[in-house]
């Protein structure tokens, strides 16, 4: 945040608690008057601090205490004297930074200023003239002025925090798609690395053994593509081309394009009479194959596998149903999560770009899930309009 | 004895690596057996032992550690090297901890892969004929960190159907095998399977069973140790022949 920023904050904040001049007036006479206070209250100030174990283990050492001690009398007569411009707004910005570095929880930053405040309040009541009236008016600006203060804080504290919090994670991001892409690309780089190996060294190998391992090769040089293609096209999904499309159809394509292995029995019931959907033909089908290979892959002994469509008031429902191992429903908030995988194999992409795909074109994606029994994940498409 | 052909089975469930490293190994002359889960490894070496498991370690089902542990709990002979595009994973980690021997990393660099191999197939192989089975643990663990490969037996029987399909550098027998004659009747398979076989009496009855000690050493027992062993005494017999 910008020192622009950080003081409009302040203003905005002064005037929100109506601070006036008068404030300041008052405060700076309070200032005054318990000057002689300020060097015990500031010794308090850091012998409680020591009292807790958590907030004691900030400090390096003595001197750092000492130095600490220089910095909170200057904060104080800064307080009471002002003036609140944006350098003083800064300074209170640069406190809860600090905290955030020194990784002060900030619960002792609040519990400091409260004794500190308490502190001063004393030495104010000791030290006012008898017979004066304003002495509530004045320790109410006194308070209102440490509150700002203590907003400021509390304020860059809060902004620091979230911004370490998302570099760290990110770089853990960064850390599993990495560990994802390794798992994926180091497969098929090991089967190509060991065909050539046989190619290489194999004593004289029959015609159709060389050609299948440069079949193998081709096939896993396409894996390892389709593996980029899936992380890129993630993080910057193109474009949807629209169209008035049949949503069956779509359905169909894919199943021919992920056929289910010969363990699986497949059931369809695709009418070929519903009304179209507007969608991306390619992305749709996109969606399909996730739910179709999602649905065999938790099949590994067989099973079933249901496809079927129907129209549900103004929507074209499609759904995917399989017998196979189920979701724990501890998972089933996260399923559709980037990089969320229970899988040996894969990425844990594939759901997430489906939601991705679906959310462009208002559709909506839904799980019910039992363990050992089986899912159905049910994808609801708005008919589309004829133009 | 059939241990002329060394014996490799290949657990991935990744088809085309399977498919490359058998013909790799099969066209060096190793009988090789592939396994595509970790129940059909399992079903593998049920039915026939191997010299060597090379098991990817993330597959579907059960991983390659789970795998491992039923392979050494069936085949302790079996020496396991993973092979894992994650190679400084928990899970290598954890393979390693398991006992398997070394862990290569995806893509395989085959003829590091077959140094490992070869490696692994010249250990000594020893066989341990004892009942207590804590007893035969420990050894396992302690003697296949040192470069020995451990068969292990707790029957007179087990021991006979080892020494028929396999050469041993080394038998240890424990003298008070449950049976008629104790060790003494493992003793004279190894002398008539495995002539070639170093001999070693394990007992923990020194004075009771000495008749039948000295006995057994005109009989040609290359050595004796005592229980509780120890160790360096025991890896010094293993070592010197």
């Amino acid at each position: 945040m910008n020192d622009e920023r950080i003081y409009r904050r302040y203003r905005e904040l002064q005037d929100y608690v109506g601070w006036t001049e008068a404030d300041a007036a008052r405060v700076g006479r309070a200032g005054q008057l318990i000057q002689s206070h300020l060097p015990a209250l500031i010794d308090d100030f850091y012998a409680e601090i020591k009292q807790h174990p958590e907030a004691d283990k900030v400090f390096a050492d003595h001197a750092q205490v000492e130095r600490l001690k220089v910095s909170l009398r200057m904060w104080l007569e800064q307080l009471f004297e002002g003036p609140y411009d944006p350098e003083y707004a800064n300074r209170r910005w640069q406190v809860g930074r600090r905290h955030v570095d020194v990784g002060l929880d900030h619960i002792y930053a609040h519990a400091a200023l409260a004794r500190l405040r308490r502190g001063l309040a004393r030495a104010l009541r000791a030290e006012w003239p008898e017979g004066d009236s304003e002495f509530a008016e004045t320790l109410n600006s006194l308070n209102t002025l440490i509150d700002l203060d203590l907003a400021k804080i509390e304020d860059a504290y809060a902004a620091e925090y979230l911004d370490r919090l998302q570099k760290s994670e990110r770089l853990a991001a960064i850390g599993q798609i990495a560990a994802g892409v390794a798992h994926e690309i180091r497969n098929p780089l090991n089967v190509v690395k060991t065909s050539v190996y046989f190619l290489l060294n194999a004593k004289s190998p029959p015609a159709e053994r060389v050609a299948e391992h440069l079949a193998r090769i081709s096939r896993q040089v396409n894996h390892a593509n389709d593996v980029i293609t899936a992380l890129s096209s993630f993080a910057k999904p193109p474009a949807p081309q629209l169209s008035l499309i049949s949503a069956t159809d779509c359905v169909k394509g894919a199943l021919e394009h992920y056929p289910a292995p010969s363990t699986i029995q497949v059931s369809v019931d695709l009418p070929g009479s519903l009304p179209k959907v507007r969608a991306d033909a390619t992305q749709l089908g996109i969606v399909f194959g996730n739910l179709i290979r999602n649905a065999c892959d938790a099949m590994p002994s067989g099973g079933t596998l249901t496809l079927s469509a129907a129209q549900v008031d103004n929507r074209v429902e499609v759904r995917v149903t399989d017998t196979g191992v189920g979701i724990a429903p501890s998972d089933l908030s996260k399923i559709t999560e980037p990089l969320f995988s229970t899988k040996a194999r894969g990425m844990g992409l594939g759901l997430a770009i489906t939601n991705a795909i679906l959310l462009k074109i208002s559709a909506s994606l839904k799980v019910t899930s039992a363990i050992g029994q089986g899912s159905t994940f049910t994808v609801q498409m708005p008919i589309g309009d004829e133009d | 004895m059939n241990n002329d052909v060394r014996s490799v089975l290949i657990v991935d469930d990744e088809v085309d690596a399977c498919e490359n490293l058998r013909d790799i190994l099969v066209d060096l002359g190793y009988r090789v057996g592939v396994a595509r889960n970790g129940s059909e490894a399992i079903e593998q070496v049920m039915r026939a032992p191997y010299d060597i498991a090379l098991l990817d370690l993330k597959m579907p089902g059960m991983d390659g550690v789970a795998v491992y542990r039923q392979i050494k709990r069936l085949r302790p002979e079996t020496v396991a090297i993973v092979v894992s595009a994650f190679s400084g994973s928990d899970l290598a980690e954890q393979a390693v901890e398991e006992g398997a021997a070394q862990v290569v990393a995806k893509p395989v660099d085959v003829p590091q892969l077959l140094t490992a191999i070869q490696a692994s197939l010249a250990q000594p192989l020893v066989l341990v004929v004892d009942d207590d089975t804590d007893f035969c643990q420990n050894l396992w663990q302690i003697l296949s960190k040192r470069g020995y490969r451990l068969a292990l037996a707790h029957t007179a029987d087990e021991a006979r159907r080892q020494l028929a399909t396999k050469s041993f550098s080394v038998v240890l027998i424990d003298l008070k095998l449950p049976g008629p004659e104790g060790g003494a009747e493992v003793f004279r398979i190894v002398s008539k399977t495995n002539p070639d076989a170093r001999r070693i009496l394990v007992t923990g009855f020194r004075d009771e069973s000495l008749e039948i000690i000295h006995n057994l050493v005109d009989q040609g027992v290359d050595a004796v140790c005592y229980k509780p062993i120890d160790i360096d005494n025991l890896l010094d017999m293993l070592g010197s022949r």
